[in-house]
């Protein structure tokens, strides 16, 4: 783990730049997903979740579902490409775990599909990538007026 | 990330009343950086909402209200207009207001009834205006007001009322707000304020809020409308959004065909001078037909600000109080744009208003135009940032 600008980020998985998610492979060519920080944080409180079903096939940059905060609303992104094979109930019965802890509450898990491997390659990982990518993208929000002070 | 904030704490020692604490809305909160957040869209935002908070609530109990008394829950769990209002220290908000007071559009208090509401309000008020220049408004609680009161909170430094009125018949409100376990909310009273308050802050420098969605019909809402036209007091329009543990709660929401042609009506009547004989009601009073020339009702839907949030404005006689998502969700179609709607949302308009089964031809405006209101929207200065 190591902490960039107030904010932890675990060292056992990958970083979507484009879209804030982490990417955490698991046995068998599967990835969990979820909420980076920042994007837990700068939605604000988080209200509702929908996600797709399990069986659903989706493409890097599809939707996964929906995230409602207490005035935002957007889709959620998958990093990846391949088949939803797992979606988590807790966080849909609790959507407030991803302010709480996002880096423990994952959204849901896919099952990549192999030959579209090559999309993990412009993820970020290591203190060596993710402090120079994370330190900016904190002054971007910041600047927004996106994180409280 | 753990982030301390001068929030409230959860299981407080000592009280967090106003007016040491007061709780702001949750876009206020962000607007201020008091919490982290974004609005779907992006727009200019600074319209500060804060409401007096008192351990012991409201002692009012109206039916529609998420702070009423009278429910299940704690007076720190319930949401006012469903979604939380941070409740934050005094001198930390003031402090924030100072810093961020080149966005600010419009400061409103809103007042609950409680015995300690008025020199709460009057101390505020007095902090806010010595340090702010932003133009405030007071959205008030009647029955702690007489006319010499109004007169302090004026001299305070308030420019203007806004009544909670909500209920647009003396029957809906005896209902929802007199005869009710602890009502006692008086239909008389409340118009006695708007007179008093109409005598000291001039016209166009009070407002009535009204509620679309509680059981009055369109002729109800626009008979209103008219009344408060003739007496320069601006009727701001908001849209019945139940809460869930309200007595309300099981209402459906105000379905937004009816609404847009409120706004839209509501709208022509004051701001364009349509005469109140253009509107035409069916047996249940619900509005059937306006008759106007096409042309005008094109030129509203095309210029968008009928169907903007109508607020207190800025300094400016721009677009001040917005309350952005106030009434809907962010995954719903905006009741009240807190923004000029874009072609794309101006087209969502047009669908939901079914023009062409809604108007029929008739005559232009007939009120001349000093006799109009402003704008219950302001108006954005040319080259708005949308
Ligand atoms: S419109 Fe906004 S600023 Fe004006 S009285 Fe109502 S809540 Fe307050």
């Amino acid at each position: 783990m190591i902490e960039i600008a107030g904010y932890e980020l675990r060292l056992d998985r990958l970083y979507d730049p484009a879209t804030h998610m982490w990417v955490q492979l698991q046995e068998g060519c599967r990835a969990r997903i979820g909420l980076d920080p920042l994007s837990s944080e700068t939605s604000g409180d988080v209200v509702a979740l929908s996600l797709v079903e399990p069986g659903t096939i989706v493409a890097q940059g599809e939707s996964v579902g929906d995230l409602e905060a207490a005035k935002f609303v957007g889709p959620l992104v998958s990093p990846v490409t391949g088949t939803v094979d797992e979606v988590n109930r807790d966080v849909l019965l609790e959507p407030a775990l991803l302010n709480r802890d996002p880096a423990t509450n994952w959204l849901v898990t896919v099952a990549l599909d192999p030959s579209t491997r090559h999309e993990l390659d412009a993820f970020l990982s290591g203190a060596e990538q993710l402090r120079p990518w994370f330190t900016v993208e904190v002054d971007r929000f910041r600047t927004q007026g996106a994180i409280a002070e | 990330m753990t982030t301390t904030l001068p929030m409230a704490d959860a299981t407080p020692a000592v009280r967090q009343d106003s007016p040491d604490w007061v709780r702001i809305s949750y876009a206020s909160a962000i607007a201020l950086r008091f919490r982290s957040g974004r609005f779907s869209r992006e727009f200019k935002f600074g319209g500060i909402n804060l409401l007096l908070s008192y351990d012991s609530g409201c002692l009012s109990d109206c039916g529609y209200c998420g702070l009423a008394r009278n429910r299940p829950g704690e007076y720190d769990d319930k949401s006012f207009i469903r979604v939380e209002w941070p409740l934050v220290r005094t001198d930390e908000f003031i402090d924030r207001l100072v810093r961020y007071e080149d966005r600010l559009t419009r400061l409103c208090i809103s007042m609950v009834t409680h015995g300690r509401a008025y020199p709460d309000t009057l101390e505020l008020t007095e902090r806010i205006t010595s340090k702010v220049r932003a133009p405030l408004s007071l959205l008030v609680a009647p029955p702690t007001l007489n006319e010499e009161r109004l007169r302090s909170l004026k001299a305070a430094g308030a420019d203007m009322i806004g009544i909670g009125m909500d209920a647009v018949t003396e029957d809906l409100f005896a209902s929802l707000r007199t005869n009710v376990p602890q009502g006692g909310l008086k239909w008389d009273q409340y118009w006695e304020t708007v007179a008093f308050a109409r005598d000291i802050y001039g016209p166009w420098h009070v407002n009535c809020h009204t509620l679309v969605g509680l059981g009055e019909n369109d002729a109800q809402l626009m008979d209103i409308f008219g009344r408060l036209l003739n007496r320069e007091v601006f009727s701001y329009l908001f849209c019945f959004n139940p809460e869930p543990d309200s007595r309300l709660g099981d209402r459906p929401k105000t379905p937004i065909e009816r609404w847009r042609r409120i706004q839209l009506a509501k709208f022509l009547l004051e701001e364009r001078g349509l005469d109140p004989a253009a509107f035409r009601f069916d047996d249940d009073g619900m509005l059937s037909r306006i008759r106007a020339p096409r042309a005008l009702i094109d030129e509203v839907v095309a210029d968008g600000y009928a169907f903007m949030t109508n607020g207190c404005p800025s300094s400016g006689g721009e677009p001040g109080c917005t309350r952005p998502m106030g009434s809907w969700r962010p995954t719903e179609s905006p009741r009240d744009y807190p923004w000029r709607p874009t072609a794309e949302d101006q087209a969502a308009v047009r669908e939901q208003l079914d023009l062409e089964a809604l108007i029929e031809p008739g005559p232009g405006p007939t009120r001349p135009a000093h006799l109009c209101a402003p704008p219950a929207a302001g108006r954005f200065a040319p080259n708005p940032e949308v």
